[in-house]
C-alpha cells in the first residue's frame, strides 16, 4: 500500500514538474483563417489572414464598431517556415494556425511545384491537414486573400462557402482537401487535381470597404474548373465544364445539374441528377488499354421547354436517351483534353491497374502518361428518369378544356 | 391459510415465530374469569393509551361480570371499541395486527378478535422538505422513532418486516432499529450488519449517519456508499428489493443499504410516471451529472490546450469573449467555483428572508457585474453556472456534495494537461467508483459487473408489468415478485 502511494505521488509530480505543456490562452493567439503562398524572387511570399473575433462572433461582445473583420499581414522569407517566422515580427499575438480554413497557392507557386510548400504543413503539429487547397489561376493568392466581399467578409469562409456549396448543387469543381492531394502523390497512376479560383477585376479597390458598400463589389472571387497536376507542378486548367466532367469520371459528385437539347430546334430541358454512381476500370486487352466510365443516377427534370410531349412513356426514353447521350459528351470532352492537351491522369485508370493488376502495372509505370494519352476510353451513361416536372402541359391543358392543340 | 388451532400457547408461540417477535410486538397474558387471555398488539401502529384506557380497563372491571357462559361472544358484544371482528386465521390475524388492530387470543377457542385500535400516525408527520416530488406521497419521516417504523409499517403489511433493535451510545441510549423484509434479504448481509452494529462503542449517537459511518468498510470515499432519505415510501420500495433500512432514534432521515451509483439518480417518483417520461428524465439526470463533472475542465482544456478540437465559430465566439479578461483561465474558472460554492452556503444556511436577498445580490454582483467589470469571461460564468446547477441533479445531498469535490480534481488536471489530463481524471473516476463496494454490493453495478436481472431498474426504470423481477444483488430470496413464475 504504502509502495503505491509511493508511486501516486510520483505521478503527482509528474504533473507538477512537467509545467503547463502546450498551454496557451486563447487571448494570446491570432486565429489565421486563411494562408495564401505565392513564389516571388527570394522565395516565398506568405500572407495570413487573421481573424479579428469580436467582429466575427456575434453577441454582446461583437459588433466592435468599425474595425475590419480580417487583418493581413504579408512576409516574405526563403522557406515557409522562415517567412512564417519573420511575421512574428509584426503580430501582436502568436499566429495560432490549428484552425485555418483553407490554404490559397498563388499560380506561379503552383506551378513551381508542391513539394516545398507541403513539408511546412505536414510537420507542424499544430495544424489540422483537413482543409481545402484552392490554386488561384490568374493572380497571386495574397491578392485573392485581401478582396473583401459584402456576404462574408472573411475571405476565408466566404471561399470556403463558395467550394461548399458548389459541390453540393453541381459539383463543377474538384474539391480536394490538403490531405487528399497529399494521397494522391503518394498514390501511383493518379495525379493531384484541386479547386481553382479567379479574380474578377484586379483592382487596388478589392481590399478596401468600399468593395462592400455597393451592392455590385467591382473584384470578386469565383470559382472557376479545377488545376490539373503532374506529380506535384499545376500543368493546366480545366473549365467548368470539363471539371464536371472529371467529376463525373472521378466520382466525387453528389448532384449534377445538366442542360440538354430536346428538339431539333434550339430548345433546352434541365434535369437534376442525384444519387451519382459511377464506375470506372481499365482493361487490358491484346497489349491495348481500355478504360471504361459507367454513370448511374435517378434524373429529375426540373425544367422543360420542349414540343416534345413528356407525359408518353416513349418520349421520356427518348429525352433520358439525350440526357445520357450529354453526359457522355461531357465526359469524354473532359477526358479528351486531359489525354491531349494536359496528358495527365487524374481520373485514376493508372490507379485502377496498380490496384488490381499490378503485374501489368510494371510495364506501364515508367510511361504511363502516355499511354494515358493514347488509351481509348468509352464513357457510358445510364441514368434513369424518374421524375417529370412541367407544368407547361397542365396550363396547356386548363386553358383547352383538355383538348390538343 | 394456517387456521388458528384451540391451544393458546401454541397460536402464541406461532406469532411469535412468525414476526421474529421484534420489539414492538406487545403480547400480554391476563387471567378473567378462569380464561387464559392473550392480548396482542404492535406498539408502532396500534395506540397504547387508547388500549390502556378501554381495553385493558373494560376487562379488568368487568371481570366479575363474565362468570359463567361464552367469554368469547360476551366479549365481542361488549367491549368498547367501534370495529370488533372474528378471525379465524394466521392471514388475516396478521394483516390486523400489522394494521394496528388488537387482538385478543382466548386459551380453548379457535377464534380471535381484532379490536380497532390504530394509532394516529398521520398527525405530526412532516410533508418531505428536501426529496421534494409533484406526484405521490407527501408523507415524509420525522424524528419520533415509532413513527417513522409506523410509516413503514403502514406501507409493507407482511408481517415478514422485521425489524432488530439495538440501545446504542453509552451516554445517549439511542435506540437504531434494523429494518428488512425477511423472505427476501440477503440473511448473511443482516447478520454482518447487526453484528457490526453490535460491536459498535460511542458514547452518543446523534444522527443516523453515525450509525452507518461507524459500519461502513470505505471510508475514504467521496462519493456516498449509502442512501438517507425521509421518505417512506422511498424505504418501502427498496425493503422489497431486499435491502436494508437503518432507523435511528431522534434522526429525521433513514438510512438504506446497500447501494449503488445509479440509485443516487433515481428518484421514487420515477415509479409514479409513464415508463419513458420516467426514462427521459433518468437520461437527464446522468447527463447532468456528467456536465457537472466534465464541463469546467472541457472548457479550460478547450480553450488552454487543444484548441484545434473547437468547431470554428465556436473558437471564434470564445476568443472575443476571452479577449482582455486579465486572469488565466484556470485560476479564473476556479475562482468562479469558488463563488459558487460560496453563494450556495451562505445561502443554504441562512434564514429564507435573507438568503433571497443575498441570492439577487449574489446573481448581480457575481454574474453580471463580474462581466462587464471585464474582470470574468461570460463564457466562463456560463460554464460554472451550467456545472454547479448539473451538479444539483442528484435528489441525495451526499452525492451532490460529492460531485463538487470531483469537479476540482478534473479542473486542476485539464489545467495541467489539456485533455489529456482530462481523461486521466476520468479514468481516475473510473477506477475510484468500480473499485468501491457499498456493503458487498459493486458500486458501479448493474452496469458494471453487468447484471442483466437488474436492469430493470438500473439505468433506466421498465415497465410494471415487466418488473418482476427483484434486484437479484440484494434480495436473495424470493426473487419475483408476483410470487408465481
Amino acid at each position: 500500500m504504502y509502495k503505491l502511494k509511493g508511486v501516486f505521488i510520483v505521478f503527482l509530480f509528474m504533473f507538477f514538474t512537467s509545467g503547463c505543456w502546450d498551454y496557451y490562452e486563447l487571448n494570446d493567439m491570432s486565429i489565421v483563417t486563411a494562408i495564401g503562398i505565392d513564389l516571388t524572387e527570394n522565395g516565398y511570399l506568405i500572407t495570413l489572414q487573421v481573424a479579428n473575433p469580436s467582429q466575427i462572433a456575434g453577441g454582446e461582445s461583437g459588433n466592435g464598431g468599425d474595425e475590419a473583420a480580417t487583418v493581413t499581414y504579408e512576409k516574405e522569407g526563403r522557406t515557409i517556415g522562415e517567412a512564417i517566422g519573420n511575421l512574428m515580427f509584426q503580430t501582436p499575438r502568436i499566429p495560432y494556425l490549428g484552425h485555418k480554413q483553407i490554404l490559397l497557392v498563388g499560380d506561379e507557386a503552383a506551378k513551381d511545384g508542391f513539394y516545398n510548400i507541403l513539408d511546412y504543413f505536414m510537420a507542424h503539429t499544430q495544424t489540422k491537414k483537413i482543409f481545402p487547397v484552392v490554386i488561384v489561376r490568374n493572380g497571386k493568392a495574397n491578392d485573392a486573400i485581401k478582396i473583401l466581399e459584402p456576404l462574408e467578409k472573411n475571405t476565408a469562409l466566404n471561399i470556403k462557402g463558395m467550394l461548399e456549396t458548389t459541390a453540393i448543387n453541381n459539383s463543377m469543381i474538384s474539391n480536394r482537401k490538403l490531405d487528399e492531394v497529399l494521397i494522391c502523390l503518394f498514390t501511383e497512376g493518379r495525379h493531384p487535381s484541386v479547386s481553382s479560383i479567379e479574380i474578377t477585376n484586379i483592382t487596388e479597390k478589392g481590399e478596401k470597404t468600399e468593395n462592400i458598400s455597393t451592392s455590385d463589389p467591382e473584384s470578386m472571387l469565383i470559382i472557376r474548373g479545377s488545376a490539373v497536376f503532374i506529380k506535384d507542378k499545376v500543368v493546366g486548367y480545366l473549365s467548368d465544364i470539363d471539371s464536371l466532367g472529371h467529376s463525373i469520371a472521378r466520382g466525387t459528385v453528389n448532384t449534377i445539374n445538366i442542360t440538354f437539347p430536346c428538339d431539333d430546334k434550339e430548345n433546352f430541358g434541365t434535369a437534376i441528377i442525384s444519387r451519382v454512381k459511377r464506375k470506372h476500370e481499365t482493361i487490358i486487352e491484346k497489349k491495348e488499354v481500355k478504360g471504361k466510365v459507367n454513370v448511374k443516377g435517378d434524373v429529375a427534370i426540373v425544367e422543360y421547354n420542349c414540343k416534345l410531349n413528356i407525359e408518353n412513356p416513349e418520349n421520356i426514353k427518348k429525352v433520358e436517351k439525350q440526357i445520357n447521350k450529354e453526359i457522355e459528351n461531357i465526359v469524354s470532352n473532359t477526358i479528351k483534353t486531359l489525354q491531349e492537351d494536359l496528358k495527365s491522369d487524374i481520373v485514376g485508370f493508372g490507379e485502377y491497374i496498380y490496384r488490381y493488376m499490378y503485374k501489368d502495372w510494371k510495364k506501364y509505370k515508367d510511361n504511363w502518361d502516355e499511354v494515358f494519352s493514347k488509351m481509348d476510353i468509352e464513357p457510358k451513361s445510364e441514368v434513369k428518369i424518374t421524375s417529370v416536372a412541367s407544368t407547361k402541359k397542365v396550363i396547356k391543358d386548363v386553358k383547352n378544356d383538355g383538348k390538343e392543340e | 391459510m394456517k387456521k388458528l388451532g384451540v391451544d393458546l400457547k401454541k397460536n402464541i408461540d406461532f406469532i411469535k415465530d412468525s414476526t421474529g417477535y421484534g420489539p414492538d410486538l406487545v403480547i400480554k397474558e391476563m387471567i378473567i374469569s378462569n380464561n387464559k387471555i392473550n392480548i396482542v398488539f404492535n406498539e408502532a401502529v396500534a395506540d397504547a393509551k387508547f388500549i390502556d384506557r378501554f381495553v385493558l380497563n373494560y376487562l379488568s372491571v368487568e371481570e366479575k361480570k363474565i362468570k359463567k357462559g361464552d367469554i368469547f361472544e360476551y366479549l365481542r358484544k361488549y367491549i368498547p371499541t367501534h370495529k370488533t371482528t372474528k378471525l379465524d386465521n394466521f392471514d388475516n390475524l396478521f394483516y390486523s395486527l400489522m394494521s394496528g388492530f388488537t387482538i385478543i387470543l382466548i386459551d380453548g377457542y379457535d377464534e380471535a378478535l381484532a379490536l380497532e385500535t390504530k394509532a394516529q400516525l398521520d398527525s405530526g408527520i412532516n410533508e418531505t422538505q428536501n426529496e421534494m416530488i409533484f406526484k405521490g406521497p407527501k408523507d415524509g419521516f420525522s424524528e419520533n422513532y415509532q413513527t417513522n417504523i409506523g410509516l413503514i409499517r403502514k406501507r409493507i403489511k407482511s408481517e415478514k418486516l422485521f425489524l432488530e433493535e439495538f440501545i446504542l451510545g453509552t451516554k445517549s441510549k439511542t435506540k437504531v432499529g434494523v429494518m428488512y423484509v425477511d423472505d427476501v434479504v440477503s440473511k448473511p448481509l443482516v447478520k454482518e450488519i447487526t453484528r457490526k452494529i453490535k460491536r459498535i462503542n460511542i458514547d452518543a449517537i446523534i444522527n443516523s449517519n453515525y450509525v452507518v459511518e461507524l459500519i461502513l468498510e470505505n471510508k475514504r470515499n467521496v462519493l456516498s456508499d449509502y442512501i438517507a432519505t425521509e421518505r417512506p415510501d422511498t424505504v418501502a420500495f427498496n425493503l422489497l428489493e431486499g435491502k436494508i433500512a437503518i432507523i435511528v432514534e431522534n434522526a429525521q432521515n433513514i438510512i438504506i443499504i446497500p447501494t449503488n451509483f445509479f440509485e443516487f439518480f433515481h428518484s421514487i417518483e420515477d415509479n409514479y410516471q409513464k415508463v419513458i417520461n420516467a426514462n427521459y428524465t433518468r437520461v437527464i439526470r446522468i447527463t447532468a451529472f456528467m456536465i457537472s463533472i466534465l464541463a469546467p475542465g472541457l472548457y479550460i482544456s478547450l480553450v488552454t490546450y487543444n484548441m484545434e478540437a473547437l468547431p470554428d465559430p465556436i473558437l471564434m465566439s470564445f476568443a472575443s469573449q476571452r479577449a482582455g479578461v486579465p486572469l488565466p483561465t484556470i485560476l479564473e474558472t476556479i475562482a468562479m467555483i469558488f463563488t459558487f460554492e460560496i453563494l450556495k452556503e451562505t445561502d443554504s444556511r441562512l434564514p429564507t428572508a435573507i438568503s433571497s436577498s443575498l441570492s439577487i445580490v449574489g446573481a448581480i454582483v457575481l454574474g453580471q457585474a463580474a462581466v462587464s467589470a471585464g474582470l470574468v469571461a461570460p463564457i466562463t460564468v456560463v460554464v460554472v453556472a451550467i456545472s454547479g446547477i448539473s451538479g444539483m441533479i442528484s435528489s441525495y445531498m451526499d452525492m451532490r456534495v460529492g460531485v463538487r469535490i470531483w469537479r476540482v480534481i478534473f479542473v486542476i488536471l485539464s489545467g495541467f494537461l489539456g485533455i489529456f489530463g482530462l481523461t486521466m481524471a476520468g479514468f481516475l473516476f473510473l477506477i475510484t467508483v468500480s473499485n468501491m463496494k457499498s456493503f458487498g454490493v459493486p458500486y458501479f453495478s448493474p452496469l458494471a459487473p453487468f447484471n442483466k436481472d437488474s436492469q430493470s431498474n438500473g439505468l433506466a426504470i421498465t415497465n410494471k408489468r415487466k418488473f418482476k423481477m427483484r434486484d437479484s444483488l440484494t434480495a436473495r430470496k424470493n426473487q419475483y415478485r408476483t410470487g408465481v413464475r
